[in-house]
């Protein structure tokens, strides 16, 4: 049997971005304020990835550099807060507005 | 052979991305973003981080996918019309990752070798040392047990970084996650305009919608008022006409001229500058005008100032009755 060959550094970084990429594009292009949020979500995801790949691939002591998954330990922790809070803020708003869409939330704007 | 579980799991996430941008209804992008993150769950696992893979399964398509799920039922939102999309937004949510990923790609092709996944050396994990020179994993810790028997417990491995090294930062996190406790439950709970204004609709709406179909000349309204206002209200409702007015039968109520006593009508929220402006066009000046709206009027508004349901959806009416009020008193 073939011997694997398994993905290189680039791979994992290319993937993230790719990911990066789509959730920018969601976050500019939708106009529902949940889906952006979760676009948003899927950044923040992206960014984890590179970093659990850095991780993987800078050995430290024969092992796993375990300060980048503390990283994203931490990035997953703060993230579940900020999505708690964030779906409260959408509650409050749509109760205010009746509306997520942000074409009908331009009171900043005028 | 290039490894297929890599290939299937990135393929997995990417089109989990896509469909959570392109699906129109924010249930299917919810659970398109599950398909997502595990798909990036199963990328994890491969870089051999079992407990952050795990992690992002449990939270992220657990917990927070649920609780998004949750309040897309919650508010009954609906799905995107084709015509949200606009040309511009479109153009530039496409070209702006697109400079970005071309510009990653090319840092990327300048990488001649790109690393390797090194090969995980548990001899030497057993011989490291930290700072002062005594064994990073002392024999008997299960750490230990397990780095012998050659395999990676990076449960262990995290708890162990987690409540030495990183022992303060997850005191920290444990009071950010106090703090939004408590910001949630304040925000979540209806401030004391919110609950006027959610106690008001049910009262107001029905009278505002089956007012007279005739709205020559304006009737007592005794319910546009929520119940805590005083009842003199209703009197300066059904005051005589104002000067310089017409009664458009569509329109209803309408100055020729800007009155003395306009009024503000940014105050109402839903209204900024620029309606405002455009209702004055149309002879709206006051709150009483667009409290005294009948359902024609309000129709006509709608096609006028071009938006579907706006005027109810924020209802105007029921704000502009209590702004009324609050002036007259």
């Amino acid at each position: 049997m073939q011997e694997l060959i398994l993905p290189t550094l680039n791979e994992y970084l290319f993937v993230s971005g790719l990911l990066f990429a789509i959730g920018l594009a969601g976050v500019i292009v939708r106009r529902n304020i949940i889906v952006i949020f979760m676009c948003l979500e899927m950044m923040l995801a992206a960014a984890s990835l590179t970093l659990v790949a850095f991780s993987r691939f800078h050995l430290v002591g024969g092992l796993p550099d375990y300060d980048g998954q503390m990283l994203v330990f931490f990035i997953i922790t703060v993230a579940a807060a900020e999505v708690a809070v964030g779906l409260a803020i959408i509650v409050s708003l749509y109760r205010a507005r009746q509306t997520i869409h942000t074409d009908d939330l331009t009171s900043l704007k005028g | 052979m290039p490894s297929p579980l890599f290939y299937l799991f990135a393929l997995l996430m990417v089109a989990g991305g896509l469909m959570v941008v392109l699906m129109r209804n924010p249930v299917s992008s919810a659970l398109s973003m599950v398909l997502s993150f595990i798909g990036l769950a199963g990328l994890f696992i491969g870089l051999n981080s079992y407990f952050v893979g795990i992690l992002q399964i449990l939270v992220y398509a657990g917990a927070i996918m649920v609780l998004f799920i949750f309040i897309i039922m919650l508010l009954d939102v609906k799905k995107e019309e084709k015509d949200n999309w606009k040309g511009a937004s479109v153009a530039a949510g496409v070209a702006i990752p697109l400079v970005l990923l071309i510009q990653l790609a090319g840092v990327l092709s300048t990488v001649k070798a790109s690393p390797k996944v090194p090969t995980i050396n548990f001899e030497q994990a057993l011989q490291h040392t930290n700072a002062e020179g005594a064994l990073m994993y002392k024999e008997g810790t299960m750490i230990h047990k397990r780095l012998s028997a050659e395999r990676l417990s990076d449960t262990h491995l995290i708890g162990h970084k987690l409540f030495t090294d990183y022992n303060f930062p997850l005191q920290v996190i444990a009071v950010l996650l106090l703090v939004a406790t408590v910001g949630c439950v304040k925000l979540s709970k209806k401030s004391a305009p919110a609950v006027a204004m959610a106690a008001s609709p049910p009262n107001t709406a029905p009278p505002a919608k089956s007012e007279p179909k005739t709205p020559v000349k304006p009737e007592p309204e005794p319910v546009v008022v929520p119940p805590l206002k005083k009842p003199s209200v209703a009197k300066n409702l059904s005051e005589d006409p104002p000067l310089h007015t017409t009664t458009d039968h569509k329109r209803g109520l309408i100055y020729t001229e800007r009155p003395d006593d306009a009024d503000d009508l940014k105050v109402i929220s839903g209204i900024g500058p620029v309606l405002e402006k455009k209702l004055n066009d149309f002879g709206i000046y006051t709150y009483k005008q667009i409290a005294d709206w009948s359902d024609e009027n309000i129709s006509e508004f709608d096609d006028l100032l071009s938006f579907k349901g706006r005027i109810t959806r924020d209802s105007w009416l029921t704000q502009a009755a209590e702004l009324h009020t609050k002036k007259q008193a």
